[in-house]
């Protein structure tokens, strides 16, 4: 909804809404209709030409789009790469409550039984380097992809697959070993992309600029990891020439530098994660508009499940019946964060819901009953005097803030909790080494077939916590091969319910994230993500107020 | 027994003598009005660290989620921060660490480079010139940047940042005491000692030691403010004190500057304590210098 609201007005409306946080600390009825008044002042016709201008938290670790295809990989990558088929990301709506497949780089595909797929490819698609893309791009792509060999980030994405083979220059067959019901889904994620055998035969392949080549909007201008990303539009994109000139990714991993720089236009979208920055940043800009919303990136305590104390499920469901989430969602995400139940995030069409899942032990309010059980759980386990453990956290972003509440909510069932924050690349070290008691993190992912495999499954490579379940496992591999969408998301509660009894993985919540940018900005889909911004590269495009610049 | 008219005179000699301590003092504050301005900013954190458990109100590590990121008012003297934990008792209970971190690391700092300057420069020679180019190359690194080396080494925690804390602060006590040895050593009462065949390790410790004892006081009340400097410094990088404990640092990093613009309060108070304390402490161990040192002492 918009308002006409002559721009004057809306400034004087901005610096009432100032002054009125500075006396009230209740800001948010100004912010809305500030917002509004401006971002009713824009143009509604696409320009052509401008520079994006943004920050990143941090860089790729390399521009190997396979094995470090992580947060921070996508992001780099998003605009570059594409996929065979894509969730539908639009404007103001949220893809992940029904996780839509939409064609992409093949234009239209056919299932003649439920073991095969028949991918026909988009024509006129041309790589950054002017060779249009075939077949055996897909073929090879898919095969890297699902190669043990290349240590690819998603190759559970593709497990599953039996084949994939060439009809012919723009067909595909890709063949499962049973009925795979994320299959597209899983062809949808963005680590699955297709990438160039012809670049991949010369040996450049993710070497470097002339070895990053992908069809999307966007081609890479240069890569310095120590400050930035540049990129520039691509003439020949098969959805035409993108409105952009191109786009500047600054890594900038000091949240209030990010801040300061989006305040002096010195970039033009920023995320922010919680809403008392997002207020902090529409006050003093006084003209962006934002967003809200809950992600897909739910916190959550691994536990050695494994080793003593916690093999003992009294241990970890004392852990859990110990926690408020309630509290958690006020004090970390400011209101907007979901409580998540065990296994999958709470904004997806396959969680249980929530007026059901705040009834549940654990879950429900008040906690006296919860804790009572928690402090029984503990004494049956032999730990009537108290357990305490460590808790390893990433130090930065906004892990510190889940573990200081996680440890003090514990605190009250009688568990000790010493933290210990740690760099990232010493964290994930430790976590492939299996060196740690208990470590907080977050658990990402839009599809929950792969959420499932990644973290619960016995093989899975996220399987941080050690869990060895045959029945587990049964139940993931069964709704990986249930197609009727009714029986799966019975099997899905199923597994919810058997997650909750078990509590191999204490879920939290998902923290609230926002998304804002100057009001020059237009047409930025929101994927709501914490980190990837640019999923439709092409459609963004910058008004006549954009500040000057040009590429560097 | 004791006779009545020769203690009543000796009872008001000790009134005498405290009293007469008493106006010393205050000519003292009034001749280096900084140094007593540093003594109460010191006497004010040692206060604020021994009473902590009595003036703070609230628990520092208890949240309270209905008052988070509160400006500050009666309730709260220094708002609370974005679990709503009460600043004010959180700054009272950083006091605290802050000086069992500062104490702990100059006493080791202060110790090794005493003991090891009253070696170097008692015996001289080839021990001295080893020890003396050591200490050259632990001085080659600035204190911070050593001490964040051997944190890396160590691991964060109180523990470890006492350590490298006072490993960082070894070589310029160590430099101080040498010199101070130096020139002590040439006295004659130093060869008197020899002469009845003192031991060396006697003449060490049982003679020079007491007489460089002013250049150690002074040399560890300075040292005291750089190190609860340092203490919140490593904090600050997140490799000190770790949270929940209410480090000063900590408190200023993190959470402090995520909300900067929203909560001030959040930085300025942590920052105001490190801020008067290490002020405090320098302005103390500068007026004790300009006292003891016979060189900058008025009218000597």
């Amino acid at each position: 909804m918009t308002y006409s609201v002559s721009f004057a007005r809306s400034m004087v409306v901005a610096v009432a809404a100032f002054y009125g946080m500075l006396f009230t600390h209740s800001p948010a009825p100004f912010f809305g209709a500030v917002r509004q008044a401006l971002a009713a002042s824009a143009t509604s016709t696409p320009r052509r030409g401008g520079v994006l201008v943004r920050t990143q938290w941090a860089p790729p670790r390399s521009l190997d789009y396979c094995r470090d295809a992580n947060a921070f990989g996508v992001e780099a990558m998003i605009a570059i790469y594409e996929g065979l088929v894509s969730f539908d990301y639009k404007l103001g709506e949220d893809f992940r409550r029904e996780l839509k497949v939409v064609p992409y780089l093949a234009e239209r595909w056919e299932q003649p039984d439920e073991n095969t797929y028949i991918f026909h490819l988009r024509k006129g698609v041309k790589w950054h380097d002017g060779k249009s893309l075939t077949a055996d791009d897909v073929v090879f792509s898919l095969n890297h992809i699902r190669d043990q060999k290349n240590a690819c980030v998603k190759r559970g994405n593709l497990a599953g697959v039996k084949s994939i083979e060439k009809v012919d220059a723009m067909t595909v067959k890709l063949t499962t070993d049973g009925p795979m019901a994320p299959l597209l889904e899983s062809l949808a994620q963005r680590e699955t992309a297709i990438f160039p055998k012809h670049v991949y035969d010369t040996g450049q392949l993710f070497k470097g600029v002339s070895g990053t080549v992908g069809t999307g909007p966007m081609r890479l201008k240069s890569f310095d990891r120590n400050e930035k990303i540049v990129y520039t539009a691509f003439e020949d994109y098969w959805k035409g020439r993108p409105h952009l000139d191109g786009i500047v990714a600054y890594f900038v991993p000091e949240p209030q530098s990010r801040l300061a720089g989006f305040l002096v236009k010195r970039s033009d979208i920023l995320t922010v994660s919680d809403k008392a920055q997002y207020e902090a940043a529409v006050t003093q800009s006084r003209s962006a508009a934002g967003e809200g919303f809950p992600t897909t990136h739910g916190y959550a305590m691994y536990m050695r499940v494994d080793r003593p104390p916690f093999n003992d499920v009294r241990v970890r469901r004392a852990i859990h019946l110990a926690l408020n989430r309630q509290d958690m969602v006020k004090a970390l995400a400011f209101g907007l964060g979901k409580i998540n139940p065990p296994g999958v995030s709470a904004v997806s069409a396959w969680a249980m819901p929530e007026e059901e899942l705040l009834k549940l032990p654990g879950y429900r309010l008040p906690k006296d009953k919860d804790m009572a059980d928690a402090k029984r759980l503990l004494k049956e386990a032999g730990y009537g005097d108290g357990l305490a453990f460590s808790i390893q956290a990433v130090s930065v972003w906004d892990n510190p803030r889940i573990a200081e509440v996680t440890a003090r909510q514990l605190k009250e069932a009688g568990i000790t909790v010493r933290l210990d924050f740690i760099e990232a690349g010493q964290y994930f070290a430790n976590q492939s080494k299996g060196d740690f008691q208990a470590q907080l993190n977050g658990m990402s992912s839009d599809s929950i077939d792969a959420s499932l495999h990644q973290y619960y499954y016995s093989k899975g490579g996220g399987n941080a916590a050690h869990i060895a379940d045959t029945e587990l496992d049964r139940l993931i591999e069964l709704q990986r091969r249930t197609l009727d969408r009714e029986k799966r998301y019975k099997v899905l509660r199923q597994i919810q319910e058997y997650l909750l009894d078990k509590m191999y993985v204490v879920p939290t919540i998902e923290l609230g994230f926002y998304w804002i940018t100057h009001p020059y900005v237009h047409n930025l889909a929101n994927s709501r993500s914490t980190t990837v911004m640019l999923y439709r590269a092409a459609d963004i495009w910058l008004d006549d107020r954009t500040p000057k610049r040009t590429l560097p | 027994m004791s006779n009545p008219r020769i203690i009543a005179p000796s009872v008001a000699n000790g009134f005498g003598a405290v009293g007469e301590v008493w106006r010393r003092l205050i000519r003292l504050a009034f001749r280096k009005p900084l140094g007593a301005f540093g003594l109460v900013l010191v006497c004010l954190q040692l206060l604020a660290a021994g009473l902590a458990p009595v003036i703070a109100p609230y628990d520092p590590y208890e949240q309270y989620y209905d008052r988070i990121m509160v400006r500050p008012n009666l309730e709260h003297l220094f708002g609370t921060d974005n679990f709503g934990r009460d600043l004010f008792s959180r700054v009272m209970w950083g006091a605290q660490i802050s000086i069992k971190v500062g104490v702990a690391a100059v006493s080791i700092g202060t110790l090794l480079g005493s003991i090891l300057g009253l070696i170097s420069g008692y015996m001289g020679g080839k021990l001295d010139m080893i020890s003396q180019r050591i200490m050259d190359g632990w001085m080659a690194f600035p204190g911070i940047i050593l001490a964040l080396a051997i944190v890396a080494v160590l691991g964060p925690g109180e523990i470890n940042v006492m350590v490298a804390i006072g490993l960082s602060q070894v070589p310029p006590a160590n430099r101080v005491i040498r010199g101070a040895v130096l020139a002590e050593k040439s006295n004659l009462y130093i060869e008197a000692a020899r002469a009845i065949s003192s031991s060396e390790l006697r003449i060490m410790f049982r003679h020079i030691l007491p007489n460089v004892m002013a250049p150690i006081i002074v040399v560890a009340t300075i040292a005291l403010g750089q190190a609860i400097l340092s203490e919140a410094a490593l904090s600050f990088l997140g490799v000190g004190v770790q949270p929940p404990n209410p480090a000063w640092g900590s408190m200023l990093s993190g959470h402090s500057r995520t909300y900067m613009l929203v909560a001030p309060w959040m930085a300025i108070f942590p920052g105001l304590a490190i801020f008067l304390t290490v002020m405090g402490w320098n302005l103390l161990g500068d007026a004790l210098r300009d006292i003891w040192d016979p060189r900058l002492r008025t009218g000597a």
